[in-house]
């Protein structure tokens, strides 16, 4: 089965073809040119899939990641993926974007934690408990600051950790890993969300839906009693 | 922390042009005062700087882009109450997009201050028919 993977979600915009058969990747495609998914996810798809001589029409599920993340990106990614599964009458599947970034680091044992940067000294947060090849999710994506991560993590002192997602050296610093991915590594891809899309329910086009995460509203408060 | 006195809309217009030459991509404005102070007519100023004219209030639109040497996008928070409606009208992916930004009714979304890194507030207040306090605070 191939798998065609996109994530328009942060700044960085990626696709992916994953053949499960081989269970390696039969193409991988990354720009970072700012917030212009628009322009650059339809003819990264095109020339991907050009170079690496793979038709649309051999692609059997269609993968995006939905969220939580930048709220222009997400759209784009899930409409783009949405109409081309359409067209070709293929199922979608649609991860979140901790999902695919736990699945991105194909850790075996263990806690993930998949923290996205949210732009707004929070993070977007997910834990995940491996289990051979497939992850069990421990709680749904959340916006928290580093201190409710931490607090979080708490409950598993025991296990071992990897940190995974762009925001995954703003945790690590604060709970001092030894090591961590490199940055571009780290980012969220494509790759990630056809891995994760393995073990999703393949679903069609018209269910996928944008995931956006409650952003907090407590803060206003604090902020205006700090303004004081 | 620095005072401009404004008598007149078309100095308020040029004031804007003075704060522009300070500014960098990534910057963002939060403007506070109240209806009719004159944070339109600053704007006009600061996107004439950069090459774009016709800067107009984006109350109904929400946000209005202008197309200069740096490009400058222009917010009106006026009818947006929380961070969630925030994000929901893409505002933090503007802070990508390496212009500056300039936000109407800051004063809105309390919690500005503490989401973003490199911002200005800017204080106008009036004093008189035609007479304004432009204050830039850090
Ligand atoms: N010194 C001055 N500077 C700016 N505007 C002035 C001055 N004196 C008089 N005015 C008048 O005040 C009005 C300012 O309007 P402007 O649209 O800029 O206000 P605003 O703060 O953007 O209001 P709103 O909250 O409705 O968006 C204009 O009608 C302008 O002619
Ligand atoms: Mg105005």
């Amino acid at each position: 089965m191939l798998i065609l993977g996109l994530d328009t979600d942060s700044s960085v915009c990626s696709a992916a073809v994953y053949d499960t058969a081989r269970g390696e990747f039969a193409a991988r495609y990354e720009i970072n040119n700012g917030l212009t998914h628009s322009v650059t996810s339809a003819p990264l798809i095109e020339d991907m899939l050009r170079l690496s001589g793979i038709k649309l029409s051999d692609i059997d599920l269609f993968a995006v990641s939905m969220g939580p993340g930048s709220f222009t990106g997400i759209r784009i990614g899930v409409s783009t993926i949405k109409g081309l599964a359409y067209g070709l009458k293929k199922p979608c599947a649609a991860v979140t974007s901790c999902l695919a970034a736990a699945y991105s680091v194909q850790v075996k044992r263990g806690i993930i934690c998949a923290a996205l940067d949210a732009k707004i000294g929070r993070l977007y947060c997910a834990i995940f408990k491996a289990d051979g090849d497939k992850l069990i999710r421990l709680n749904d994506e959340a916006c928290l600051t580093v201190d409710e991560i931490e607090d979080m993590l708490k409950d598993y002192i025991d296990e071992e950790f990897t940190f995974t997602g762009d925001g995954a050296m703003i945790l690590a610093e604060r709970l001092g890993a030894a090591y961590t991915l490199p940055k571009w590594a780290a980012a969220q891809s494509a790759c990630g969300v056809c891995l994760a899309a393995q073990y999703t329910e393949p679903v069609t086009p018209e269910k996928i839906m944008p995931c956006y995460v409650q952003l907090p509203q407590a803060q206003r408060e604090l902020e205006a009693r700090k303004g004081e | 922390m620095m005072t401009f006195i404004s008598s007149s809309p078309e100095e308020t217009v040029d004031i804007g042009r003075q704060i522009a030459s300070f500014l960098r991509p990534g910057k963002c404005l939060l403007f506070r005062g109240e209806m009719g102070a004159g944070k339109t007519q600053l704007t006009k100023g600061i996107a004439g700087y950069f090459g774009a004219d016709g800067a107009q209030s984006p109350t109904f639109a929400i946000v209005n882009e202008y197309e200069g040497r740096t490009p400058v996008f222009h917010f009106d928070l006026f009818r947006i109450s929380s961070l969630q409606e925030l994000y929901s009208m893409g505002f933090f992916d503007y802070l990508e997009r390496g212009g500056v930004i300039v936000i109407e009714w800051s004063e809105n979304i309390p919690e500005l201050t503490a989401v973003l890194e490199d911002y200005c507030i800017v204080e106008i207040e009036k004093t008189g028919d035609s007479e304004r306090n432009i204050t830039l605070l850090d």
